[in-house]
């Protein structure tokens, strides 16, 4: 199940919050070896703030075993603000019609213990999830960091990521800044590929299942 | 036909010399989307001159914006307080009306004839300012929620643009008009009249690339579609 979380109303979900943050700690530091910051077995860092838009894939169980990060490029983000030497000289990402996608990961433990086809699914749920708080907002495009692994694997559900510059070496790990485009028909391929159901219902305005969660 | 519309609106508001303007600028988006109101509300501005730091402007009768003065709404309007912080538009009919004081300020604003149905987008700027905007019409609920989807990528851009303005406007320059040397070159291809396909197999991109290229040079250039990109920027001789 995707649950959305506004950064302004952290404090309302601070269990699946905390989760999160301890996952974010497990998988960029333990597993990655990123330079990020942990406190408490929590991983956070400046743009954590009430401007964001957390995407969680909980389990039934309420074990949240995927999460990204949105931010509007409108204000401070880390493609800009970061990782500016990703992008090609002179480019700036400031556009009130694309999102950028930070801190995306999956409990690979979790994943790896179930069908093979787990880490697509919840790969592809986050994404779908991503996609339609996206659309309903009027955004176009996501831009975002990740690594090969994970160009690989959003390739693999679907998403078609287009590298916006040359991979570059980031503290070891080959770090790339990339995009892909937000629509119905990207959505609805990326539900069919990663085998999540079909949306039965029409979608709601976004906001009301973070409330409800 | 809306299309059109739009892209003279979003001429109207790179070019919007003072307040009055702006007002008037509002009203006609008001008017030729079929919205009852629209608001827009800049918090924390980086201009001198301004008081807080606010510059709020709405299309609201004289009566409401009395009413809400007199009764001191501004301290429990659920659209302000809830809408300020999030990156997805608020919907009104999110919004819990359970409390007694939030179901009557809505009875009221119904009655002062505010729309049925509401979206606010919150948008967060460089300078560490904030801004809303909000529009409100009389719809059906299936109506308003084909009319959300549909618009709300104009609105997004209507207030950025507005957003942009009112910064210029006070004395801020908010942005250098930069292109990229990537926006630039896609720009000189589409004014040859390449198209996005085209384009990219010359410089070796895809097509989908191309096109959030030519989005994004689009938004530099405050412009409202590609060809009003290109006209723009030949016009202030960047390509």
């Amino acid at each position: 199940m995707i649950v959305l979380v506004h950064g302004s109303e952290r404090a309302q979900h601070c269990g699946l919050m905390d989760q999160m943050h301890e996952l974010r700690a497990r998988v960029f530091k333990d597993r990655l070896g990123w330079a990020v910051s942990v406190e408490n077995g929590r991983e956070r860092d400046r743009f954590d703030d009430n401007w964001t838009l957390y995407i969680l894939s909980v389990t039934a169980e309420g074990k949240v075993v995927g999460c990204l990060r949105a931010l509007q490029t409108t204000g401070p983000h880390m493609l800009s603000d970061v990782f500016s030497n990703l992008l090609p000289p002179g480019h700036l990402i400031r556009s009130p019609l694309v999102w950028e996608s930070t801190r995306f990961c999956v409990d690979t433990e979790y994943a790896k213990d179930r069908t093979t086809n787990e880490l697509s699914r919840i790969t592809g749920e986050l994404v779908a999830g991503l996609g339609d708080a996206a659309v309903a907002s009027g955004i176009e495009h996501i831009v975002s960091v990740y690594d090969l692994r994970m160009e690989r694997i959003l390739r693999r559900i679907g998403c078609d990521v287009e590298r916006l510059a040359p991979p570059k070496d980031f503290g070891g790990i080959l770090t790339i800044a990339g995009l892909f485009e937000v629509n119905e028909t990207v959505v609805a391929r990326v539900r069919r590929i990663s085998g999540l159901p079909e949306l039965t219902v029409e979608p709601e305005s976004p906001g009301r299942r973070g409330l409800a969660a | 036909m809306l299309k059109d519309i739009f892209h003279e609106l979003a001429n109207d508001a790179a070019s919007i010399t003072s307040r009055g303007e702006g007002d008037l600028y509002l009203a006609k988006t008001a008017k030729r989307y079929g919205l009852t109101n629209i608001t827009y509300l800049g918090i924390n501005i980086p201009v001198k001159g301004l008081e807080n730091g606010v510059y709020a402007t709405t299309t609201y009768s004289q009566d409401w914006q009395a009413r809400y003065a007199s009764r001191d709404y501004l301290r429990i309007d659920p659209v302000i307080n809830r809408g300020l912080q999030r990156i997805i538009p608020l919907d009104w009919a999110d919004i819990d009306r359970s409390t007694k004081s939030v179901a009557q300020f809505f009875g009221e604003a119904r009655e002062f004839g505010v729309g049925s149905q509401g979206l606010t987008i919150p948008m967060r700027g460089v300078h560490g300012e904030t801004a809303l905007l909000s529009i409100n019409a009389d719809y059906r609920d299936t109506e308003w929620r084909k009319f959300r989807l549909e618009f709300a990528r104009d609105f997004q851009l209507i207030s950025y643009y507005f957003h942009d303005n009112v910064l210029n406007r006070e004395g801020y320059a908010f942005q250098t008009r930069m292109l990229s040397e990537r926006q630039k070159e896609v720009l000189k291809w589409a004014a040859s009249g390449k198209t996005e396909w085209e384009t990219g197999s010359i410089m070796a991109l895809s097509a989908r690339t191309v096109k959030y290229h030519l989005s994004a040079a689009m938004v530099a250039l405050r412009a409202v579609n590609k060809v009003h990109a290109v006209a723009r920027a030949v016009r202030l001789g960047l390509i």
